[in-house]
């Protein structure tokens, strides 16, 4: 199920195998009939390391917790989920409804045991019911060939608003996770408060880890730090992607999209097959439960680069896909309509031999035009329009120190506060900082419409640095012109630069990594780096020789021999990256001339809604 | 039509064709010609045989009418008066097969002398029957003609497959709908760079 993950140098095939390993070794511990219990958060997760032909093979049931008693015959029940307080009461919940003669409970911590949770367990009196309580160490989960997320939604809240450094913890042991399979990375580059804390861990936890000093160079060359606090606005902004609008109105979730049946017409057909059939028979169509028309009757669809259409479309601009769609169906059209009266035997036997191919074809393609369809209608909406003017000028820096008319209607008018203040943000971020007339104007007219609990809010967006008063420098507008942030003449079909994920303007994160591939590196950026906040920093892990621990000297041979070979450079961003930024770095790595290939890490794969709820939650 | 109308046997002697068995379909003839025409392909038949060489296939036209002719070296003749329409390939195999099947049943010893009535071979009528349809003749043609046929299913199967999912109608309309609402997403083209100056 997973072929999709090994096509790259770096082969996550074998961290979804490691991570599956640990599961059955856990499971295997365990005398006796199990059942697995998860949190819906888990679910995905799970989906993303493992198979369900491992549980079946087994005679696992997963179950989903919920408080109520259900009827669970096995002996064991496994609780699967992430250290969380709010998670354990559930789980003392259900392990009380469910208690019965002779069974035992279990939990396997994702990724690591809390205390805090066991305390918890403890106070609630359970304890006594848990046989194991284990780990399992993923970090990592991969999402794709060249992706891998952490799957923690609120890391850059809980640094950044809670000061709980947990996640940045975690990203360190999981970064030497990594290093353990795939070999010691040499070289490491990193900006930003959050990046450093991480390099600094990870170093830590290496230095017990003598299987990373005594072996060659391992298959990743260089690594790269990036914070999400140096770059806010990217993340605020509307992605033009495919797989970035796709994800913004209707959420990804671990490479599976769920929409309503109804908009996809196999569904429709087998409906009206089946209603007819019930006619014919003289039944109560209300008979057939499958077929109701409900609501929540959702087709999923896996999209990851194991769907061939997908992986071309994904990273393109909507206006290209467009184009693109297009074409495949007039192609399959062709195919289909070829004059079948003229075609001789072989000619229909190559044809018949080909026909699945296209039907698989039709089907996808199909599915795509759908999707575009839904996508497409969204983007006609005025609302969305008028929103993405705004950001636009914004980005450009057009009357950036005035309070915006339009987002004073918007306030006016009580429109989501959700988008409001990503556009508040977003003005900020590209003013890098408020006058203090402005902030203040922003936040008595949101006070006033949105009542006082919205000062809590933008307190928590003050404390995450996303609403911040001026300061000396003006960061964002000298790197929009060093950095050529924003282009003039943007092409969003058949495009040269990066900028095309937005439509004219190249994610900040992006250009800071496109240059580390020059020959300088970040070398020719040093003043403006030095404008984004936190650190800029540099390190390298060496390989130990003899016994004593001797470090090689500077860069090692064998890295020079490389220079023909691509890099293969793991890019982590820390507090979460969009799909627009994992397609501007795709976009980099198929350009010949940068020889290089990306490993993409995050905490989460983030979109402007999530960011922003995440950041304005308590 | 593809019609057979006789079958006969004959054996060419030195001075003129023995007459050794016949049969004749004549449904499309006129209830009261068919004394007439029945003499007329036995005369036309005996004089076809005579003017033969032995070892030798002759097709010769005659009016409205073929006569496929094959005198084989031993000087046992076959026959056959049929219609333009009935392919030449499958009359020959047909004489060719009844030959062999007449030198099976009777023996050649009685080939020149005996008279009809002596002769106990029966099969020819039903020969005619069957082969009224070349296609039973003819196993090539007959796998032409079934082949013909699945190709005909084929393609009917195959329509029918390539309609199953999606409406390619509705599919192709959506997807130019899509095409032509391509707008660029970057809208203030247009504004001046009004960038902000520093304080």
């Amino acid at each position: 199920m997973f072929p999709h993950l090994k096509s790259q140098r770096v082969n996550l095939q074998l961290l979804q195998e490691s991570a599956c390993r640990e599961l059955v070794q856990q499971l295997d511990a365990i005398e006796g009939s199990k059942a697995i219990v998860l949190d819906e958060a888990m679910i995905g997760p799970l989906g993303l390391v493992t198979t369900p032909i491992l549980f079946t093979e087994r005679a696992i049931s997963l179950i989903a917790l919920t408080p109520e008693k259900q009827f669970i015959k096995d002996q064991n029940i496994v609780y699967i989920v992430r250290p969380q307080v709010a998670l354990m009461d559930q789980v003392v919940a259900h392990v009380k409804s469910n208690s019965q003669h002779g069974r035992q409970f279990h939990i396997l911590f994702v990724p690591r045991r809390s205390c805090l949770c066991i305390n918890q367990l403890e106070k609630k009196e359970v304890m006594g019911a848990f046989g194991r309580i284990e780990e399992l160490a993923w970090n990592f989960f991969p999402l794709d060939a060249d992706v891998v997320s952490m799957e923690m939604l609120n890391a850059y809240r809980d640094v950044s608003i809670d000061g709980d450094t947990t996640a940045l913890y975690q990203a360190a042991i999981g970064l030497v996770q990594l290093q353990r399979l795939y070999g010691r990375i040499p070289k490491i580059y990193g900006k930003g408060v959050q990046a450093q804390l991480v390099w600094d861990h990870a170093k830590q936890l290496a230095i017990d880890e003598k299987s990373l000093y005594n072996g060659d160079k391992g298959a990743i060359d260089q690594l790269i730090l990036l914070d999400r606090g140096i770059d806010l606005l990217t993340p605020l902004a509307t992605q033009l992607t495919y797989e970035g609008l796709i994800d913004e109105f209707y959420g990804i979730r671990q490479n599976q999209l769920k929409l309503p049946a109804e908009h996809f017409p196999s569904y429709r057909v087998a409906n009206s097959e089946a209603a007819a059939a019930a006619a014919a028979t003289g039944g109560n169509i209300c008979e057939l439960p499958e077929f109701t028309l409900a609501d929540n009757v959702r087709k999923t669809l896996m999209l990851h680069s194991g769907q061939e259409l997908y992986g071309e479309l994904r990273n393109k601009n909507f206006n290209e896909v467009r184009m693109l769609l297009a074409r495949k169906v007039k192609d399959i059209q062709e195919q289909m309509n070829a004059n079948r009266q003229e075609q001789s035997l072989p000619e229909l036997k190559i044809f018949v031999n080909r026909l699945p191919q296209l039907m698989e074809q039709k089907r996808v393609t199909s599915e795509h035009t759908v999707i575009a369809g839904l996508i497409d209608e969204k983007l006609s909406i005025y609302a969305f329009n008028d929103d993405l003017a705004a950001e636009q000028e914004f980005m450009i820096c057009a009357d950036i120190d005035r309070p915006s008319a339009y987002i004073g209607d918007l306030i006016a008018r009580h429109s989501e506060l959700r988008n409001v203040l990503r556009l508040i943000c977003l003005q900020c971020a590209a003013a890098s900082g408020f006058k203090e007339h402005v902030l203040n104007y922003y936040k008595r007219e949101l006070a006033h419409v949105y009542g006082l609990e919205v000062l809590l809010t933008i307190s928590n967006l003050e404390k995450a640095g996303l609403l911040h008063a001026q300061n000396e420098s003006r960061a964002y507008a000298v790197l929009r012109k060093t950095l050529h942030l924003t282009v003039d003449d943007s092409v969003e079909v058949n495009p040269k630069d990066i900028s095309y994920v937005h439509s004219f303007y190249a994610p900040l994160t992006a250009r800071l990594v496109e240059h580390s591939l020059k020959p300088l590196g970040w070398q020719s950026l040093k003043s403006q780096i030095n404008n984004l906040p936190g650190p800029t920093f540099e390190d390298f892990q060496v390989q130990l020789i003899g016994i004593g621990g001797r470090h090689a000297g500077g860069a090692t041979p064998s890295e020079s021999s490389l220079l023909h070979a691509r890099r293969v450079v793991l890019v982590m961003f820390v507090g979460g990256c969009t799909f627009a930024e994992i397609a501007a770095l795709r976009f980099l790595a198929a350009q010949e001339d940068n020889n290089v290939q990306f490993v993409i890490a995050t905490t989460k794969i983030i979109n402007k809604h999530s960011f922003l709820e995440s950041v304005m939650g308590s | 039509m593809v019609r057979v109308f006789s079958l006969s046997v004959f054996y060419k002697g030195a001075t003129e064709a023995r007459l050794l068995k016949t049969t004749s379909d004549l449904q499309s003839f006129p209830f009261f010609q068919r004394g007439t025409v029945n003499e007329f392909m036995t005369f036309a038949s005996r004089t076809i045989v005579e003017r033969t060489q032995p070892a030798l296939r002759q097709s010769v036209k005659q009016d409205a009418y073929m006569c496929h002719v094959y005198v084989r070296a031993d000087n046992l003749a076959g026959v056959l008066i049929a219609d333009h329409e009935y392919p030449q390939r499958v009359a020959h195999t047909l004489i060719t097969k009844i030959l062999d099947d007449f030198t099976a049943k009777v023996a050649a010893g009685l080939w020149p002398n005996a008279s009809e009535s002596q002769i106990p071979f029966d099969a020819l009528p039903a020969f005619l029957q069957r082969y009224q349809d070349p296609k039973e003749a003819d196993p090539l043609l007959k796998m032409q003609s079934d082949l013909d046929e699945t190709k005909i299913i084929l393609k009917n199967t195959i329509e029918a497959v390539l309609k199953r999912g999606e409406n390619l109608e509705d599919m192709v309309n959506k997807s130019e709908q899509l095409s032509m609402q391509s707008k660029a997403f970057y809208k203030t083209a247009k504004k001046t760079n009004s960038c902000c100056s520093f304080a």
